[in-house]
């Protein structure tokens, strides 16, 4: 059954992600972050490099590296953010949440900057959600979260920690949805803070033209999934 | 039925970790190991979780410094005291909603506990709290004026010194 999607005015979502995979990695990946960085350094001053830590053990022994495999440039309020690495193209939105349209708008832009410098087609399109949401503490979790883990009979229900990390099929348009539901430290007295996070991923034709209209499609499975994983009783609280 | 129960002071950093390669991937229906590590590249470009994790490795950090033992720094050090790390790690939760990001957490060789901020052209900042109660902060760095003031660490409102940090980091 289809949840019906409402307007939220406090709508709590902590984060709001669309990303592109490339179909091929980069080859000059550090000439195409600083030409970029040049076209867009008036709207994103703040540039830091993107690490990857390397671990190598083995019987002789161990030893690490560290690589910088592409580049996060942010807003000068922090609230926009656009990462960049030899595979992937990603720009998110961090609370206060605007709206679909401008995020989309932004990313658009932002593309249309990048696509040229890559020289790479899409391959892979993600949309992912983050939501900070707040639970009475000690109601029954089956009143709040309709995604939750199960505790069997004969153990002890009261939970104080969760992370549940499932990977589930999108039937149309193909792709998958993970879903993330973690439990974070307490920050209002008397509500449990967990977070609800969706990021809902498919892979296309790189020879589609059709990316924009998946990814609004992506947004309507989005508020779809939000308003079928939690209850009226919560929902009202963002109203 | 379950019950949910706040989160006791514990690191979840550890089970954040899980994150990177969940079990269920193992046991995966029909993507290869190559698709899985493909779309696991987009999930963790987090801009949140990232800045979560942070904050819980400093959290970590301020309690670990529990741990020192007096003249931890080759000399004199004092250790910090219980109530200068618990007052750090509630200054922490402060910072983190204001929006700004220490660098590190570590304990203070006068003893107490120091948070430290690295900003632009070598700008440093450190808040440090003292095992007697007090706090201050100081902003530096090499070719710049040295702002240094104190705070009340349980005070409700501390945007005076979080703005400073903002306006001078």
């Amino acid at each position: 059954m289809k949840p019906t999607v409402q307007h939220l005015s406090k709508a709590p979502i902590v984060e709001a992600i669309i990303a592109f995979a490339l179909e091929k990695p980069l080859t000059d990946s550090d000439a195409v972050f600083e030409q970029f960085y040049a076209l867009i350094q008036s709207d994103y001053p703040s540039r830091n490099p993107v690490k990857m830590a390397q671990l190598t053990v083995s019987d002789q022994g161990s030893s690490g590296e560290t690589q910088i495999v592409g580049a996060r440039f942010a807003s000068a309020d922090g609230k926009r953010v656009c990462l960049v690495d030899q595979s992937n193209f990603i720009c998110s939105r961090l609370a206060p949440y605007e709206t679909w349209e401008s995020l989309k708008s932004e990313f658009e832009r932002l593309w249309k900057i990048y696509s040229p410098l890559c020289n790479s087609r899409i391959a892979r399109v993600g949309v992912r959600y983050i939501n900070k949401i707040f639970l009475p503490e000690g109601e029954d979790m089956s009143l709040t979260v309709r995604t939750r883990p199960e505790i069997a009979e004969g153990l002890p229900q009261s939970m104080f920690n969760f992370l549940v990390r499932l990977g589930v099929k999108i039937p149309d348009p193909q792709g998958v949805l993970m879903i993330t539901e973690a439990q974070l430290p307490t920050e209002r007295p008397g509500f449990v803070t967990a977070v609800l996070d969706h990021d809902l991923q498919f892979r296309i034709n790189p020879e589609s033209t059709d990316v924009w209209s998946l990814l609004d499609k992506a947004r309507e499975l989005k508020n779809d999934y939000f308003f079928a994983s939690l209850s009226e009783d919560v929902i009202k609280e963002y109203l | 039925m379950i019950l949910v129960a706040a989160l006791p002071q514990q690191d979840i950093l550890r089970l954040l970790s899980a994150q990177s390669h969940p079990a269920i991937y193992a046991q995966a229906s029909n993507f290869s190991v190559a698709d899985s590590e493909a779309i696991l590249s987009i999930s963790h470009e987090s801009s949140f979780w990232k800045r979560e994790l942070h904050f819980q490795q400093l959290t970590q950090a301020a309690r670990n410094a529990g741990s020192y033992e007096i003249g931890w720094d080759g000399y004199d050090a004092p250790k910090p005291s219980d109530d200068s790390i618990n007052q750090g790690i509630a200054l922490l939760n402060k910072i983190k909603e204001a929006g700004l990001s220490p660098s590190s957490v570590l304990p203070s060789a006068d003893g107490g506990i120091g948070i430290s901020f690295r900003g632009q052209n070598g700008r440093r900042a450190l808040l440090e709290i003292s095992n007697d109660g007090s706090a201050s902060y100081a902003i530096y760095g090499k070719g710049h004026p040295r702002l240094v003031g104190e705070f009340s660490p349980t005070a409700a409102n501390l945007a005076v010194v979080f703005n400073r940090l903002s306006e001078n980091l």
